[in-house]
């Protein structure tokens, strides 16, 4: 194999690459409220919000969002927020003890 | 997210030209100021993977080694003074399309394997290192050259261990200065060829460092550099040119097996995959995006990589060998003090000192890498114990 072969090979992985990026490509988080979220369990949405109480914050973050109505968020890592702060929550919708709840893959203070 | 990912093949293909300046350095500089943006971490996957094809450029063609290429300083520089250094990047190139192709391959198998024998692998480290050093130094063609192997591999231990986190400055002294000095008192540049074939049977040799780059990406302290090394050193008669396959191949399968290792295990193994750990959102779907991501930049970054160093060879003739020696020495003097400071200046004055010293002796430059089999041998065994 010599190098425009090689050149070519290139090109193909990189058309390859293109084409599964068409196939598997989605906005995976499009904006939500918490309303849609709680309609439909275990979707994604971004949450745009406010922090209204932490419950707790050690190496977990556990705390009460507020958008159009209120919801119990957890974050499976440390942040710190207080009271009021406004969030950006990569969010899914779960349900815990038959109540529905938040999973945050990113919470983004703003 | 393409706009990400474009950008992250300029900025690798940056960072890859210049020796010192690592795809880390600009990753630690957004994780310093807390940067986020959802698509930026396709940005630095990118711009690694881009990065792990264009820095044999430097290292090849200049002799300048990069923390993540050295070893292949000596062999891809040795084809380099021969009229081969195209040849030399090509199978570097050849090496990391190789490892991209297998590699995505093996992933589902690579990843029930970290889930099984997760505990178990990390007793095998020790051992392993060990054993290479023996035959590391006993490998050497008498006692004379193995007493003299013993002697530089003691001293680069204590350098390694005395100048932690020097890794750069050290490097550079070993492989990259002290191969510029006596390069400099050879003063004969041959013409480049702007051609190379690659044969086929060179695939197996990209497998090879394809399990190279598995292991690298599991275990902390055990660079691509050592894992070449130690390859080598179990496949004594490996040429230079199935060597420098291996390395390209090790080099972008290293990063590439880091993304499921941070998947599954959520163990972060380099700079870049520390920041993804903090950053990135872990889903199915950008799993998969950034198996994608690694795909089009590998594909970029060798594309680029071949145009480069073609238009290398046209116009290294036209330089001044001499003046670029010692610009290089003068380039990557400054860049020690830059990201060193003095304590790394003075680490690369040592090392410099014992590069020259194993090249005037003639024994294997590969003793030097005391310096991080020593220090990663103590980190698992204290580890372990």
């Amino acid at each position: 194999m010599d190098e425009k072969k090689l050149t070519s090979l290139c090109f193909v992985i990189i058309i390859f690459g293109f084409l599964l990026f068409i196939i598997f490509y989605a906005e995976e988080f499009p904006k939500t409220t918490i309303s849609e979220l709680i309609k439909n369990p275990e979707t994604k949405g971004k949450l745009f919000g406010r922090v209204d109480y932490i419950i707790s914050n050690e190496n977990n973050t556990i705390f009460i969002f507020v958008q159009d109505q209120s919801i119990k968020v957890f974050y499976p890592k440390k942040i710190d927020l207080k009271k009021n702060d406004f969030v950006q929550i990569y969010a899914e919708s779960t349900i815990y003890k038959n109540t529905p709840e938040i999973f945050a893959h990113k919470v983004i203070k703003e | 997210m393409i706009f990400y990912i474009f950008l992250g093949v300029i900025a690798g293909t940056i960072t890859g030209l210049i020796p010192g300046l690592h795809s880390n350095n600009i990753v630690y500089f957004f994780t310093s100021i807390s940067f986020f943006e959802k698509n930026f971490s396709y940005f630095v996957i990118s711009m690694v993977i881009t990065q792990s094809f264009v820095d044999f450029i430097p290292s090849v063609f200049f002799g300048a080694p990069d923390t993540d290429t050295f070893e292949g300083v000596l062999p891809g520089h040795k084809l380099f003074l021969e009229g081969n250094g195209f040849e030399a990047i090509i199978l570097t190139i050849f090496g990391g399309i190789c490892a991209i192709i297998f590699s995505i391959l093996l992933i589902p198998i690579f990843q029930q394997f970290l889930i099984i024998n997760n505990e178990k692998i990390i007793f095998l480290i020790p051992p392993v290192l060990i054993i290479s050093s023996l035959i590391l130094v006993l490998s050497e063609k008498n006692n004379k050259l193995r007493k003299i192997a013993i002697f530089v591999f003691i001293i680069s231990a204590s350098q390694g261990i005395l100048f932690k986190d020097q890794l750069f400055p050290l490097i550079s002294g070993y492989f990259g200065i002290s191969t510029i000095i006596f390069a400099n008192k050879k003063n004969n540049l041959i013409k480049q060829k702007n051609t190379a074939t690659i044969k086929t049977e060179h695939v197996f040799d990209g497998v090879i460092g394809l399990i190279g780059g598995a292991i690298v990406s599991i275990f902390p302290g055990i660079g691509n550099n050592l894992a070449a090394a130690i390859i080598k050193l179990f496949r004594q008669n490996m040429k230079t040119k199935k060597y420098l396959v291996v390395l390209g191949s090790i080099n972008t399968s290293n990063f590439l097996f880091s993304i499921p290792v941070l998947f599954v295990l959520n163990r972060a193994r380099n700079g870049a995959a520390i920041y993804l750990k903090e950053n990135f959102i872990f889903t199915e779907q950008t799993y998969i995006l950034s198996i994608i991501t690694i795909i089009i930049s590998a594909g970029a970054g060798a594309i680029i990589t071949i145009g480069i160093s073609k238009l290398l060879c046209n116009k290294i003739q036209k330089i001044d060998f001499t003046i670029l020696n010692y610009g290089l020495i003068l380039i990557l003097i400054s860049l020690v003090i830059i990201f060193n400071g003095p304590i790394g200046f003075i680490a690369l004055m040592f090392s410099t000192a014992l590069g020259t010293f194993t090249i005037s002796k003639k024994v294997k430059r590969s003793n030097c890498l005391g310096a991080l089999i020593v220090p990663a041998l103590f980190f698992y065994l204290f580890v372990l114990i």
